[in-house]
């Protein structure tokens, strides 16, 4: 199988300059994603060497990774809907593999005391599984939070204050697909009950921040194809709740597509200005700076422990590089290509 | 991973116009030439006879010529469309006695539509297209001949996947007047068991066999042509219609319960043909109206309309002027012209799109020069296309040659240049997750064709190497919204060899094609880059066997084809597949035959494949589906038990 690593089965698709090689931190790789959205394939970078090895198995057209409690969840979402779970780093079989229904869409795992948490945008529950059989375990029913079409759309999840926290996007597909405000639930992993509840702005996302007791909650939604500016980025606390937006996208008019703050206090943030137009910005809500623009699709973000950030950006014809940079001046430090674009990212 | 908006994973919406028959340098008359050994294009003519089964469909009459794959969604009655040398579905035309359906190649013919006892003939042309016949078409044409005949028809069928077909026919030949009006019903179920790996291929445990679900089809169609013989001019009309309900049911690792297709489609046409010894005049009209209606209830196409409606209405004119003022020298001026239209309903929402036209203009002037061994045809053919910046002007040349080496032997050249307009789903849709590009430019392409032939009276043998290559091809890329849109991107190459060989030694007869290809695509993209063409494997052998005593007829088919990939980046091999059929025919009573069909005889539905096909370090092979060219499973072994009685 793939053997690649272990076996020196490699055939590098790129190797980052190592300009972008930094003070040794405790994450080895990035895992992420590649596609076209017609075949995908699951790819790795070795923060070490800066080298990225391509093409280790095939995925479905539209897969996401998660890296959780230790291991590296590789879901197919839509029309795919299964899950594989992997060994960080131990690519040649992955330690499971199961589908999760028809139509299920999977969008998000958080792996919880030994428990696989899913989020299901085609259901109207979480399921709780077994992670290497796949069993389910447990049903966590959220259909009180859907709108009329009965599906709550639950996507992205944390974990906050020892609580499951997830984002419910509440599109109304009876209404071509019209994004209403969106929830927030809090979920007790022990009762399985929903414990808080709060509304947010449009299709909500959550990301987590390395501040105590705090969580990111980025809203907004697109009309057509493009950015409708009609969200923002806050701050949630169980206690406090959804604090005021400290990123207001209709007065900035730019769409917050990534929110990712990293462990000193940085924050990155990916953007859509509209009209093909993406961008980055580095530092602390109020105090940003502006990186490079760019007319590839910025679709996702994370920040290593060795000061850096990790981009995935796709060209519209459908070529991508990973871009590192170095988010304390908001430069680039390097770029690299895959054979399919990068998608999704995870840091192990 | 599906945030507010998404793609249809596979965009096979795009199922959905006025040439002469006459591929010959002399217009005639009385039915087109269908000799291939006169033109120098490359045509593979399927006679549709006993040698077929009563039972087959039009997909596998084109299925007989080398240089095609044909794609089916399935089983009996499920949508099929041909590919020419690696060509997409979109750019074959496909023509009813030459009049287009698909204008330019412009959408996908499903050739389920068209019901094959309907028609006498199929030409298969794989390289380069007489302009008589009204294209340039880039990826071959299927030029479907009405069949002939006299009295009445009945054909009656049913067989396994409750699957049903009932067709009646008139066909009248007078001194002046001849004709044939059928109409055929086809239903089925399509509920075939299949091979379920769930799309996990490292869980063996999960794999199982279930039925086929929302893969129903209930189609009724009708073909009429009627020719009347007023004396040195004839008058021919022509209609054909479909309409259609069938699940989607999608490709295997993307399945759906309630995606639902409708079609309505009707072509018409009038024909006039005026010619003496030395001239004829042919005027042309047609129109054609295609509607198809999509529901989505449970938006598994992604969140786009649920229920839209797309009317594309297309009308034109055609005019051929042929001289043949000497034995040696005969020439044709050929003005065609059609508008286009096109428009998108949204049915949730009541809401109407505007509605889209277009024009386009074709001239051609064909020469054809002959001696006793020698035939030279050039083309010069402008094509001019209105767009939203201004109109589009297109040359198409081509010359074509054969040479005639005694009574059997014969060498056919043909270099041609080919355009495909963009059509008005890639300029104006707007299927919520598929929207046009105003902007595209034509797809353009050359053939280049050589051939030598050997044919005798009971027989023939040709081969056929091949180069094309299509530049500016339109593909869809999806944005950040993931909307998909289409640009000009693709450029692709095919190089390859074909044969063919038929013939009959007493009551054996055989009909054998292969093809060898190379494909590659150009793309700028190092993803895509020198890899090769998805959904066009390598090799493909068609062999048709059949014997007939006495009353009865036995015949077998066998199909193989090598491995392909059904993405362009080669991530996702379809296994190679050898998939047998038989059928036992009898003359039960005068006129009436009563046939037992079976198609894939040995029950092939499983193949191993790479566990891991990127990994060259895992050699562990895993069972899946054998899918045809689009990810669709195949029915297993299915029967079809067909009555036909023609007195």
């Amino acid at each position: 199988m793939i053997v690649w690593l272990l076996m020196g089965c490699t055939v590098p698709v790129d190797v980052l300059p190592s300009t972008i090689a930094g003070a040794a931190g405790t994450a080895t790789g990035i895992v992420m994603t590649t596609t076209d959205f017609s075949s995908g394939a699951l790819a790795v970078l070795d923060l070490q060497t800066g080298e990225v090895q391509g093409d280790i198995a095939p995925t479905s057209g539209d897969p996401f990774v998660v890296v959780t409690g230790g291991r590296v969840v590789q879901i197919n979402g839509f029309l795919n809907d299964t899950i594989r779970l992997y060994e960080p780093g131990v690519w040649q079989e992955p330690l499971g593999e199961y589908g999760v229904g028809q139509g299920a869409n999977p969008h998000d795992a958080l792996l919880i005391d030994g428990v696989l948490w899913v989020s299901l945008y085609g259901r109207s529950a979480l399921e709780l599984r077994a992670p290497e059989t796949g069993e389910v375990l447990h049903i966590v029913e959220l259909v009180d939070y859907a709108d009329s079409d009965g599906l709550p759309e639950a996507s992205s999840m944390v974990l906050l204050d020892g609580l499951v926290l997830v984002a419910l996007q509440r599109f109304d597909r009876e209404q071509e697909w019209l994004p209403l405000d969106g929830r927030v639930v809090a979920i007790d992993p022990n009762s399985r009950e929903v414990v808080h509840e709060w509304t947010t702005g449009t299709s909500p996302q959550l990301s987590t921040s390395p501040q105590p007791g705090f969580v990111w909650v980025n809203t907004g939604s697109y009309d057509g194809s493009e950015p409708a500016f009609d969200g923002g980025v806050s701050r949630l606390s169980v206690v406090g709740g959804l604090e005021p937006p400290v990123w207001d996208e209709f007065e900035r008019q730019e769409r917050v597509n990534q929110w990712v703050e990293a462990p000193n206090g940085d924050v990155v943030v990916l953007v859509d200005r509209g009209s093909g137009d993406y961008g980055l910005y580095c530092g602390t809500p109020g105090s940003w700076t502006r990186g490079p623009d760019s007319d590839q699709w910025l679709s996702d973000a994370l920040v290593d422990d060795r000061g850096r950030a990790f981009l995935a950006a796709r060209t519209l014809l459908g070529g991508g590089e990973l871009w590192a940079i170095d988010h304390a001046n908001c430069t680039d430090a390097g770029r690299a290509e895959t054979t399919l674009a990068p998608y999704r990212l995870g840091l192990f | 991973m599906v945030t507010g908006v998404d793609l249809p994973r596979n965009p096979m919406l795009l199922w959905c116009a006025l040439a002469l028959a006459e591929p010959d340098a002399t217009i005639v008359v009385e039915a087109p030439v269908r000799d291939p050994q006169s033109t120098s294009a490359v045509v593979t003519v399927v006679q549709v006879d006993e040698r077929l089964a009563t039972g087959a469909d039009v997909a596998s009459a084109v299925d007989v010529a080398p240089g095609t794959t044909v794609r089916r969604l399935g089983g009996l009655g499920n949508a099929s469309g041909v590919s020419v040398r690696g060509g997409g579905l979109r750019q074959t035309l496909v023509l009813l006695d030459g009049v287009p359906l698909n204008p330019d190649g412009g959408a996908t013919v499903n050739l389920t539509e068209l019901p094959l006892q309907a028609f006498g003939s199929v030409d298969v042309y794989r390289g380069g297209v007489p302009a008589e016949l009204g294209a340039n078409a880039m990826g071959g044409v299927v030029n479907l001949h009405s069949a002939d005949g006299q009295g009445p028809l009945l054909l009656a069928g049913f067989g396994t996947l409750r699957s049903g077909r009932l067709s009646g026919a008139w066909r009248g030949a007078g001194e002046r007047v001849r004709g044939t009006v059928m109409t055929d019903v086809l239903v089925s179920e399509g509920d075939f068991e299949w091979f379920d790996d769930v799309a996990t291929r490292f869980n063996l445990t999960d794999d199982a066999t279930r039925v086929r679900e929302n893969n129903d089809t209930h189609q009724l169609s009708a073909h009429a042509t009627v020719t009347v013989d007023f004396g040195g001019t004839t008058l021919t009309f022509l209609d054909s219609m479909t309409a259609s309900e069938a699940g989607v049911p999608g490709p295997a690792g993307g399945l759906t319960e309630a995606l639902r297709f409708a079609l309505w489609r009707n072509l018409g046409s009038v024909q006039l043909v005026r010619g003496t010894d030395s001239s004829s005049t042919t005027l042309r009209g047609w129109a054609s109206i295609r509607e198809e209606r999509l529901t989505d209830p449970l938006s598994e196409l992604g969140p786009s309309s649920t229920e839209t409606r797309d009317t594309a209405v297309s009308a034109g004119l055609r005019a051929v002027q042929s001289w043949v003022p000497s034995d040696a020298l005969s020439g044709s001026l050929v003005l065609d012209g059609r508008l286009d239209s096109y428009q998108a309903r949204d049915i949730a929402t009541s809401q109407e799109d505007e509605l889209r036209q277009r024009a386009v203009v074709r001239g051609s002037m064909v020469g054809h020069w002959r001696t006793d061994t020698l035939a030279v045809d050039p083309t010069v053919e402008a094509l001019w296309i209105q767009s939203v910046d201004g109109p589009r002007v297109a040359l198409t040349p081509s010359i074509g040659a054969r040479l005639g080496l005694g009574e059997v032997w014969s060498l056919k050249a043909r270099v041609q240049r080919t355009v495909r307009p963009p059509d008005l789903l890639e300029l104006y849709g707007d299927r919520g997750a598929i929207v046009g590009n105003e902007n595209l430019k034509p797809e353009v392409g050359t053939q280049v064709d050589f051939s030598a032939i050997a044919a005798w009276e009971d027989g023939s043998v040709e081969v056929t190497p091949f180069y094309v290559v299509r530049q500016d091809g339109i593909v869809y890329i999806q944005n950040a919204q993931r909307t998909a849109s289409p640009v000009n991107l693709e450029r692709t190459e095919v190089l390859g060899v074909e044969l063919f060989g038929q013939g009959q030694w007493g009551p054996l007869d055989l009909r054998a094609s292969a093809s060898f290809t190379h494909s590659s695509n150009g793309s700028p993209l190092a993803a895509y880059a020198g890899k090769v063409l998805p959904r066009t494997p390598a090799v493909v052998v068609e062999n048709a066997t059949g014997v007939t005593t006495g009353p009865w007829r036995f015949g077998h088919q066998i199909s193989v084809s090598s491995r392909s990939y059904l993405d362009p980046a080669n991530q996702l091999p379809s296994p190679s597949r050898v998939l047998n059929g038989v059928f036992a025919r009898a003359e039960v009573m005068p006129s009436m035959t009563l046939e037992l069909a079976v198609s894939n005889l040995f029950d092939e539905r499983v193949q191993p494949v790479d566990r891991n096909p990127l990994s060259e370090a895992d050699d562990v092979r895993v069972d899946t589906a054998i899918t045809d060219f689009t990810g669709y499973p195949l029915a297993g072994r299915t029967g079809l038990l067909t009555l036909r009685w023609a007195p």
